[in-house]
């Protein structure tokens, strides 16, 4: 029954091509071939369909494109193959760089992981800028770099990038982990004013109190917990580590 | 029975989840009913909570009150649901004349009154004349028989009148009132502006139901319509409902053409055919305010579409869809599951969806139901259809919930198709992909 559907799906990728002819954009379509592959058990040959993909010039770096990549790769263990693929259309790309540092992150290769990062940031704008920014600093943070963390997110902000208010928020945790609640507090409550919703800014500021041995911490921690259950977890790991 | 004089009308489309549509078909037979001198009240029963409108019970009593005579649309997929409540309806009040109407009882009106006994009536096709005949008369057997387009039951037993001739003046027709209408609690105001598609696509039954003659209103009523809704009820926003509304280029540029001289620049979307539209086009219409297009594509194989005579290939398919996507919200629809289905056909169809989707347009990808209209029904002569409980790809087609509504629809397949399955070749194996590929029906898959 497998090799009829391996056999089924590659037959039809051949038609559906034929079917559509040269003059359509040949990456959405590799897009879609790797997919119906992946679907029907070929994950090797869906991730080199999906390679394959990243070099057509009309490639528009689809962040679903570099996540299938990026998910199948670690699968089959050929995150470092993929990632010098991303590496070598990188300079067409830039956004390729992020998901390229994000494979070197998970092959445990944090030096390239961090410059592959660092150019994505440079190069990219939006979400992806973003996500270049606060992967850096996560990584960084889980080396013991918390000062290098700060100095990211301090340039993050000055390149005026997306979510300023999420990013000074992480800021305000990596003053916290520096030993300067005061500075996260001044932070955590001019960043509230602008959105009293926002759980993380109420963790964070939980936790400055705390370590500033003031007795409202709690509410904070109470109020973030009440915005987001999912971070009742951290606040008490938090608690409990600055207690 | 002495003539009735007012109408309680209920309407039970049964659509997306969160998404509400004004009850288009029962406002046009409000209208012929009011003009003809009866009291008409719309029950619309997409706002009673989920369980009650699956529930016939709960139904049943939430129409308790209603006047004598009960007249329901609907589409095949609240079929089961229905013929249940009339009967729970007929149990607590034996003199309550109650109708049924819409595409879902029409096309399949002889087996339905053949196979529920407490069912007499169904309107069948369009039922703004009919209605209003069918009430004058209500309390004369004899002359019930001559209305044209019933089906019915009575102390004789069952009978099927001719059916009525189709409504070519369309603008003969009342105008539907929405003064009372609280458009708020709607997702989007909705308008038909013509009725019937020419298209033969095999697994659609809308020919059997409003023809394959395409019967259009004016330009001067459709604009008429929207200039006071504009004025009158601050509606901004216009999804126009045709089966096909980029149909006639010249019938459309007319409407905006008028719209824009009376200063009315509402938004708006519809249907199309994906091979007859083109770039250019699309752009100057959404200059025009055209912010959504829904295309049926169907099948990713041109053998397939070839099969059910959709008139389309996928390469004009996702032309269309490629040229409408930088210029407005663009949803294409996908089906899977037909008799003449081949693997290579269903992966086909797979990968026409995540093309469409990284490309940028909202696949939905539903299973075909066989409804009880269409060529491929009417000429399915082989296998039996089969049941499937768990049945996660037809978006609107609810699984029936209790015991006993399942047993009617398998022991009543010609009734409800529509609540049935094509026997597909490598179904399995297409289902484990289809459940992966698209892992809930309750959403769309998002764009890239």
């Amino acid at each position: 029954m497998l090799d009829t559907s391996h056999a089924a799906a590659r037959a039809a990728l051949g038609i559906y091509a034929h079917s559509l002819g040269p003059e359509f954009d040949r990456c959405a379509m590799d897009y879609a071939a790797g997919r119906v592959l992946q679907l029907s058990g070929q994950l090797d040959a869906a991730l080199d369909t999906w390679l394959k993909a990243l070099s057509h010039p009309g490639a528009r770096g689809w962040p679903v494109l570099m996540n299938a990549v990026y998910e199948v790769a670690l699968d089959l263990n050929r995150a470092s193959q993929a990632r010098d693929v991303m590496d070598q259309h990188s300079p067409a790309l830039p956004e390729l760089h992020l998901w390229s540092g994000l494979l070197s992150r998970q092959l445990g290769e944090v030096d390239r992981a961090l410059m592959s990062l660092q150019a994505a940031q440079a190069t990219t704008d939006g979400d992806l800028q973003f996500t270049a920014a606060t992967e850096r600093i996560r990584i960084l943070v889980a080396h013991g770099r918390t000062s290098e963390a700060l100095i990211v997110c301090d340039d993050a902000l000055a390149q005026a990038i997306d979510s300023p208010l999420l990013l000074r928020t992480t800021r305000a945790g990596l003053l916290n982990r520096l030993d300067r609640a005061s500075e996260a507090l001044v932070e955590l409550d001019a960043i509230l004013q602008h959105i009293p919703t926002l759980a993380p800014a109420w963790l964070n500021r939980g936790s400055a109190l705390l370590r500033l041995g003031h007795p409202d911490a709690h509410e904070s921690f109470q109020k973030a917990i009440q915005l987001d259950p999912s971070l009742s977890s951290v606040a008490a790991q938090l608690v409990e580590a600055l207690s | 029975m002495t003539a009735p004089r007012a109408i309680t009308l209920v309407n039970l489309w049964m659509t997306d989840p969160g998404q509400r549509y004004l009850p288009l078909g029962l406002l046009w037979l409000r209208a012929s009913l009011e003009a003809a001198g009866f009291g008409v009240e719309i029950r619309d029963m997409q706002f009673l909570d989920e369980t009650a409108r699956e529930d016939p019970q709960q139904l049943a009593e939430a129409l308790d009150d209603s006047h004598d005579v009960l007249g329901f649309s609907l589409m095949s997929n609240a079929l089961p649901l229905i013929v249940d409540a009339v009967r729970i309806l007929r149990e607590r009040r034996p003199e309550r004349r109650i109708i049924l109407g819409g595409p879902g009882p029409t096309t399949v009106a002889r087996p339905l009154l053949e196979a529920f006994d407490w069912l007499d009536l169904v309107v069948r096709g369009e039922g703004e004349h009919t209605i209003v005949e069918l009430m004058r008369v209500l309390g004369d057997r004899a002359a019930v028989r001559n209305v044209h387009g019933v089906s019915g039951r009575d102390s004789e037993g069952t009978f099927h009148t001719r059916d009525r001739a189709l409504i070519i003046d369309q603008d003969s027709l009342p105008v539907p009132r929405v003064d009372d209408v609280d458009l708020s609690v709607y997702s989007v105001y909705t308008t038909v502006t013509a009725r019937g598609c020419p298209y033969k696509c095999r697994f659609c039954e809308i020919p059997s139901y409003e023809s394959r003659r395409v019967r259009t209103r004016s330009v001067d009523a459709v604009v008429d319509e929207l200039t006071a809704v504009w004025r009158e009820r601050g509606v901004r926003s216009v999804a126009f409902q045709d089966d096909i509304f980029l149909l006639s280029k010249p019938r459309v540029e007319a409407i905006l053409d008028k719209l824009h001289k009376r200063g009315v620049p509402i938004e708006w979307g519809g249907f199309a055919r994906a091979g007859r539209v083109n770039s250019e086009w699309l752009a100057r219409l959404s200059e025009r305010g055209m912010r959504s297009v829904a295309f049926g594509v169907e099948a990713g194989s041109d053998r397939l579409l070839s099969r059910i005579a959709k008139g389309l290939t996928v390469k004009k398919a996702m032309a269309g869809i490629d040229a409408a996507i930088p210029h407005m919200h663009t949803r294409c629809f996908f089906l899977w599951g037909f008799a003449d289905e081949t693997l290579e056909d269903f992966y086909g169809t797979v990968q026409a969806a995540f093309h469409a989707q990284i490309l940028g347009a909202y696949p939905e990808v539903g299973h075909v139901v066989p409804l009880g209209g269409s060529p491929l029904f009417l000429n399915w002569g082989r296998q039996p259809l089969e049941f499937h409980a768990d049945y996660p790809f037809a978006r609107v087609i609810v699984p029936p919930k209790s015991t006993r509504l399942k047993e009617m629809v398998t022991q009543h397949p010609r009734v409800f198709s529509a609540h049935l399955a094509f026997p597909t070749p490598d179904r399995e194996a297409k289902w484990t992909v289809a459940t992966q590929a698209w892992p809930s029906d309750q959403s769309p898959l998002a764009p890239a």
